[in-house]
């Protein structure tokens, strides 16, 4: 090799234990690598229709040109595969070290394809794979089974695992990698259904550059565009600099957009309290990073148990504030950190599951659901650590809601449907569709459900757009979705674009693997995706219908003293869908149409 | 000038550790980097660097059958071709600063890059500094 890409991955079968190293395919190397490897790999490999659960389902593990090199912001490895929680194809992300021990495996992923016939733990030293009984393991939760694997094995492992919940195929089980989790759509549940307790790392390869001194310069200039950034006081990834990602909830607050006691309210009384700020105040705090990254928005903090012990976690993050704060009318950050550290225990989603316990309070608060042990009442911090423990066991009511929001939704009847804050099943990210219209687009239109990695969210919640407004917001959500499917190739951290001229994408993927393409072939390349990926729901039966928000944000408006908004317009909001179907060269149901892949250059694809 | 380590501002995000491997053997290889920090979560991590002034006595030197250790223009240096790769040095360094290299059976640790290290002008932190006293 004479670049950053190995152009090699493992192709390991569960079904027998077995292991080969792949040599990438000419036709690949053009998705650059991250998620543009998964997406490509699983629509090619992997039938739409099958069980997501099923040993026909791929976890498909990449990291991209520029992960394990010097440039900042660059840590995320992507996973790919069918989610058991969506039924649409998924992406999900970890920062943190392991995306750069894959790369130094010599290797620019993993695919896990078939499952075992009983649980293995997966070695991976450079490419030679190991298969090691997990029955040590099993029942653990996510530090402990990683701990136990770097006792055991070494402490060189990186280590990704999951929890009972995983193990239970709770749909919104996440993959954690010391505390960087692969969070949405239930791949850990998948990794569950092919008996593999965990994978490890270790190498000894390093990275190598196509061109070092360009590299070096390039990362010299980036370093000091972030180190502008994380100086201003008014850069949003400066505040996350200086107090964590939720530097911003004052800010979302003050805008009337904190969805709060599921998504009723758009402002919480308490949310200085669960702020990043109030917990670099009133908390032992100490910075971290990922690897190389100079932001440095992770916080280490101690707090109180309810049951009147000590304990520590990485987080809340801002995402959780919400979901398992505002969300469940939880102001006490104790509380909130020690359910955050539940969800790493067993191995969760905080988003979906804090979506989820939302909805349940709300249709206990209608006579809907009971529990025979828990209150089930927002800001009761035994219902809320209690519900966490029960959809992770999969027991009693935990049973239902481990489905997620929508299937429990389904199961609970009584319109429950109408207030289960969901997309396909993914619970809602951190914002109010009601008060920012784009982001609602945003996540109806994701191809892996209420996704907020792709929403306008800045422009939105800093006023640089109308955020109640629908003009034009098809084209900037159009826009945001095929940049970061773009930038999701290298595997750019999504603050990274925040601060980042564009123009540095082409000049660090040639200086890193040799690869030379436009800004244009770059958007182009994360509009491919985008189709590709599409394309792939359609084959697992969603449509136009699917493309929609729970009907609360079209009937109910916000209570509260702070929103003037009521609700979304719904012919409003059907015109805007029908114009962003457009502009994405699909038909009114939402079908890619010949011309437009075959200018993307699929047209392969094209299935009439 | 010598080097000053506060773990109190390390956020572990290893930066040192990329661009040392960079500068050291021209590609990114955190294993062979000069410098290594150790996770202690919640705790500060552990840097491990060779401290040159700071250290007292540099048992390295005597620790070493071969003399191949030697204070060369007012700082330790491991003279590689001398090295026979035994691991002394390792055992007694106070510091953990001093690694052994896989392949060549050789130790090796930091130099300093000759008074300019990558290392310090790395660490947006603080963490890492170059300063006159201690």
């Amino acid at each position: 090799m004479s670049g950053s890409m190995y152009d090699r991955i493992i192709r390991i079968d569960c079904s027998k234990n077995s292991s080969r190293v792949w040599e990438v395919p000419e036709d690949l190397k053009s998705y650059l690598g991250g998620m543009g490897y998964g997406t490509k790999l699983l629509v090619d490999e992997v039938d739409p229709t099958v069980d997501a659960l099923s040993p026909d389902n791929k976890i498909i593990l990449t990291v991209g040109p520029l992960t394990g090199t010097s440039a900042p912001l660059h840590a995320q490895s992507c996973i790919v595969t069918k989610s058991p929680l969506t039924g649409t194809i998924l992406n999900c992300y970890a920062g943190g070290f392991i995306g750069a021990e894959i790369k130094y495996c010599g290797i620019d992923g993993v695919i896990f394809e078939g499952a075992s016939s009983d649980w293995k733990i997966v070695l991976i030293d450079n490419d030679k794979v190991s298969f090691e009984n997990a029955d040590p393991v099993m029942g653990m939760g996510t530090e402990e089974t990683e701990n136990w694997i770097k006792n055991r094995y070494g402490v060189d492992y990186k280590t990704i695992s999951i929890g009972r919940a995983g193990e239970k195929h709770v749909r919104m089980a996440a993959l954690f990698s010391e505390t960087r989790t692969y969070g949405r759509g239930g791949a850990g549940a998948v990794l569950g259904s092919k008996k593999i307790k965990a994978v490890a790392f270790r190498g000894t390869c390093g990275a190598d550059l196509a061109d070092v001194d360009e590299f070096t310069r390039l990362v010299k200039e980036n370093m000091s565009v972030i180190s502008d950034a994380c100086g201003s006081e008014y850069s949003l990834v400066g505040m996350f600099s200086r107090f964590g990602t939720g530097a911003g909830m004052a800010l979302v607050q003050s805008r009337g957009a904190l969805a709060t006691r599921n998504s009723q309210f758009g402002s919480f009384e308490s949310s200085e309290a669960i702020s990043g700020q109030n917990y670099e105040k009133d908390f032992y705090t100490r910075w971290v990073s990922c690897y190389g990254c100079p932001v440095h928005c992770g916080r280490i903090h101690k707090f109180s148990t309810h049951d009147g012990g000590q304990s520590w976690a990485r987080g809340p993050e801002y995402e959780t504030m919400y979901s398992l704060g505002s969300q469940l009318n939880n102001g006490d950050p104790d509380v909130l950190a020690e359910a955050n550290r539940l969800t790493e225990v067993y191995g969760v989603d905080s988003l979906t599951i804090g979506v989820t316990i939302s909805f349940a309070f709300e249709c206990a608060e209608k006579g809907l659901l009971s529990d025979p042990d828990l209150k089930l009442e927002f800001g009761d911090p035994a219902s809320i650590l209690g519900l966490i423990r029960k959809i992770g066991e999969r027991e009693g009511i935990g049973n239902i809601l481990a489905e997620g929001p929508a299937r429990a939704a389904k199961e609970i009847g009584g319109g429950s449907s109408d207030f289960a804050m969901q997309v396909k099943n993914s619970g809602f990210a951190a914002w109010m569709p009601r008060r920012m219209v784009g982001t609602g687009l945003a996540f109806a239109t994701s191809n892996r459900g209420a996704c907020h990695k792709r929403a306008p969210i800045g422009a939105e919640i800093t006023g640089q757009v109308d955020m109640l407004s629908f003009v034009d917001k098809a084209q900037m959500v159009k826009k945001n979705q095929d940049v970061v499917n773009a930038i999701f190739t290298l595997i750019s951290c999504r603050f990274h674009e925040f601060m980042t001229p564009h123009e540095f994408y082409p000049d660090y993927i040639k200086a890193a693997s040799g690869i030379s393409l436009d800004l244009d072939d770059f958007y182009a390349l994360g509009e491919r995706i985008w189709n590709l990926e599409k394309l792939f729901n359609l084959g697992a039966g969603f449509g136009r219908s699917d493309d929609i928000l729970p009907a609360r944000c079209y009937n109910d408006p916000i209570k509260g003293d702070s929103s003037e908004s009521s609700v979304l317009d719904y012919g409003k909001w059907q015109d805007m869908l029908t114009e962003y179907y457009s502009l994405r060269g699909w038909d009114y149901n939402g079908i890619p149409q010949k011309a437009k892949l075959d200018a993307l250059g699929i047209g392969n694809y094209f299935r009439g | 000038m010598r080097l000053k380590v506060d773990t109190e501002k390390c956020t572990e995000c290893g930066r040192c550790t990329t661009i040392c491997s960079l500068t050291k053997v021209g590609r990114i290889q955190p294993l062979a980097a000069r410098i290594r920090i150790t996770r202690r979560w919640p705790e500060t991590p552990l840097i491990a660097v060779c401290r040159f002034e700071d250290c007292l006595g540099n048992p390295c030197i005597e620790s070493c059958p071969f003399d191949a250790i030697r204070i060369i223009n007012g700082k330790v240096e491991i003279i590689e071709d001398e090295c026979q790769g035994c691991a002394e040095c390792v055992a007694v360094c106070p510091y953990g600063a001093i690694k052994m290299n896989d392949q060549s059976q050789k130790a090796f640790k930091c130099d300093l890059c000759g008074g300019s290290p990558a290392c310090v002008a790395e660490c947006v932190t603080g963490a890492i500094i170059w300063v006159e006293e201690a």
